[in-house]
């Protein structure tokens, strides 16, 4: 099921025919996790996840699903097509994310190299609200400049939701500015 | 150029936007890429466009691509020439596209809580970023090209900015293009290519080098200014305890804005650089390496590294001031604990007020009788010793070697190698660059890695576009002939006419 994990450039190779929950179950073991978290992900298979572009929830922080993919192993009009183990390349358009979310128009994917993290130690998450559009106007501003990371972030009227997640030292520095940010413009915290 | 070719040109945009006088031609006939100059110097006939256009709307490109269907003439979209793999290189003639009149800004969107501007492609990454600072935003992309390349340069060629660690790539930071195929589609923000409805228009188009489209606006996910940014350098006794604390600061998920591992040549200059600065010298003449590196670069390089194994890490971090100091304090006990040795803002800060310069040395380089290029890898953590390793023993032989370590991820990191050499006659001189690049390459393909990370693809790299791609060149010409049937599109590039 899993081919390998490089515990040193945080990489899993595995075969796309199997569910994502089993996938995350295993890694979490190992003090890890894919930080892919779909809506139905309980039932979704990897393979399902690529074909369709599934969206991630929590993509802020960890990518969508073609932005977690590294490289892809798929059968191409009876061939073999790789695309190379890289973090990052400037050779043509991103061919893994051609493929990915075409179903199996083009390609029939075979086998993923994903990202993998660290297992997240703590999860929170704040509501917040402001009573005047110009000081929720302020917080974003003051949110996105200050390097805070959040899993989630979503609006609704004059309030805010973030969710944010990581390890316990981490967390608490975000959590914290977060609160900063949220008196110095006049919110409150739900 | 044939006069009815020009006549149709003059007639589908204007006369006064059309130039084929022989200067024009041939400012447009290079880009920036070292090979270039070195066929110059040797004294190889350039490659001169017929014409260059200056479109001011998208039905001008229209009618200019009608034009050169018609007649079969190739075109080349032209931004500000900043590129350095002859990406621009007109091989086979034709029209440039030159789309610097695509330079205007939109206003700033907000949607869901997050900002959004819309860009013409022909602005430059300075005037873009400068406009966007006026409103208290930022991109966040600051490739070392800023001053002289275009958002269309960017989208083309996938480009990397310095702060790359947090905002990513152009692709990471693009939220839609728009862009003419060769056939006067115009694919709009949110469109479908009609050939390939189930694609995104922005996972094909970006990264084409202009072989398949023109862009001419992209819309773009942009950031509040940090009101913060604190710079870092950390030296380290050996390059392994420094690539492993890179490492484990990106795996943590501290997303510094900069980091810059210099290898010990690098940090050697770099180090001089900041200490020439601390002891207030000024003036050109402090620039002593250059004579010896003429004399015998692989020299300098044996001498430098028995000098020192010591190298130097540049860490920065933006944000809300304390948030960055507490990210700051995390990522220096990562390094401390592999025995990195805290040298304060100072050496940030030099690099910070100094980050656009080194472009600019390289033409005193090539004045003095050596050339300079830059090559632009990467690969996975796992890979990444033994790709080092394994440029240097190619490279190394021959020519000075410098290397930084920058555009780090939490999988692996891209290795951007500067070399200098020196022969005697300038076709000597080009017969080592290219066998520098064919060494390179193999080497590169050879370990896995990718041949470019940033720079593209261009006219330089394109024989081994086949052997980077594999499996996927097949899709890649299936693309191109789809969606440019007649190849017009800046032809004899990527290798895809191979």
């Amino acid at each position: 099921m899993i081919d390998g994990i490089d515990k040193t450039s945080l990489l899993l190779t595995c075969a796309v025919d199997q569910p994502l929950a089993s996938l995350e179950k295993r890694l979490n073991r190992e003090g890890f996790t894919l930080g892919y978290r779909p809506a139905k992900g309980g039932r979704l298979t990897l393979r399902q996840a690529l074909e369709k572009r599934i969206p991630n929830r929590d993509a802020l922080l960890y990518g969508e699903i073609e932005d977690l993919c590294v490289s892809l192993k798929a059968i191409r009009k009876g061939e073999t097509l790789v695309t190379r183990n890289v973090p990052r390349a400037a050779t043509g358009p991103d061919f893994k994310k051609i493929l990915i979310g075409s179903g199996a128009r083009y390609a029939k994917i075979d086998k993923a190299v994903l990202r993998i993290h660290p297992k997240p130690e703590a999860r929170e998450k704040i509501r917040a609200s402001w009573t005047a559009k110009e000081d929720r106007d302020d917080f974003l501003k003051k949110f996105w400049g200050s390097g805070i990371r959040p899993a989630v972030f979503s609006t609704s009227g004059r309030g805010a939701s973030v969710v944010l997640e990581g390890s316990r030292e981490g967390l608490a520095a975000e959590l914290a500015c977060l609160r900063r940010l949220i008196a110095a413009t006049k919110g409150k915290v739900l | 150029m044939k006069p009815r070719w020009l006549k149709a040109l003059e007639a589908a945009v204007g006369a006064e936007q059309v130039a084929v006088d022989p200067g024009n031609r041939l400012l447009y006939a290079r880009d920036m890429m070292s090979g270039g100059l070195l066929e110059q110097k040797a004294g190889h006939a350039p490659s001169l466009p017929h014409a260059i256009c200056s479109p001011r709307s998208v039905g001008d490109i229209r009618r200019v691509l009608a034009v050169a269907r018609r007649h079969k003439l190739p075109v080349v979209p032209f931004g500000a020439g900043s590129g350095v793999s002859g990406g621009t290189t007109p091989v086979r003639g034709g029209i440039m596209l030159d789309l610097k009149r695509f330079a205007r800004l939109g206003d700033v969107e907000e949607t869901e809580g997050r900002f959004y501007v819309t860009a013409e492609s022909g602005i430059l990454g300075q005037h873009l970023e400068r406009d966007l600072n006026a409103r208290g935003f930022t991109l966040g992309h600051f490739p070392s090209s800023m001053l002289c390349a275009t958002v269309g340069g960017y989208l083309a060629c996938r480009s990397a900015g310095q702060l790359s660690s947090k905002y990513g790539k152009i692709e990471d930071m693009t939220d839609a293009v728009e862009a003419v195929l060769a056939s006067g589609e115009v694919v709009p923000f949110g469109g479908r290519l009609k050939k390939f409805p189930q694609l995104r228009p922005e996972d094909v188009l970006i990264g084409s080098e202009g072989c398949l489209a023109v862009f001419t606006r992209a819309r773009f996910r942009i950031f509040p200014m940090a009101p913060r940014t604190l710079y870092r350098g950390v030296a380290f006794p050996r390059i392994e305890n420094a690539l492993t604390a890179v490492r484990h600061i990106m795996q943590s998920g501290l997303k510094p804005a900069v980091v810059r591992l210099y290898d010990p040549v690098d940090s050697l200059l770099l180090k001089h650089g900041y200490k020439k600065k601390k002891s207030k010298k000024k003036g050109g003449s402090s620039d002593w390496y250059y004579p010896l590196i003429l004399r015998q670069p692989a020299a300098v390089q044996k001498l430098a590294e028995r000098a020192s194994s010591e190298v130097l890490l540049i860490l920065g971090f933006e944000g809300e001031a304390e948030l960055a100091r507490s990210l700051e304090r995390r990522a220096l006990q990562y390094a401390v604990s592999l025995q990195g040795k805290d040298l304060g803002p100072e050496p940030g800060l030099h690099w910070r007020d100094h980050r656009y310069s080194v472009s600019f040395k390289m033409p005193k380089l090539f004045v003095k009788g050596c050339f300079v290029d830059t090559i632009e890898v990467a690969t996975t953590w796992e890979n990444l010793q033994a790709l080092y390793d394994g440029m240097r023993k190619a490279l190394m032989k021959r020519t000075l070697l410098l290397a930084h370590f920058s555009h780090a991820y939490a999988e692996g990191c891209s290795i951007y190698f500067t070399v200098v050499g020196r022969c005697r006659q300038p076709e000597q001189d080009l017969k080592l660059y290219r066998e520098i690049w064919d060494d390179a390459m193999e080497t590169c393909l050879g370990l896995g890695a990718t041949i470019s990370h940033h720079h593209g693809i261009g006219l330089l790299k394109g024989k081994y576009m086949a052997r980077e791609l594999g499996g996927a060149m097949p899709l890649f010409r299936e693309l191109k002939k789809k969606l440019d049937p007649l190849g017009i599109m800046n032809p004899g590039k990527m290798g895809l006419d191979a």
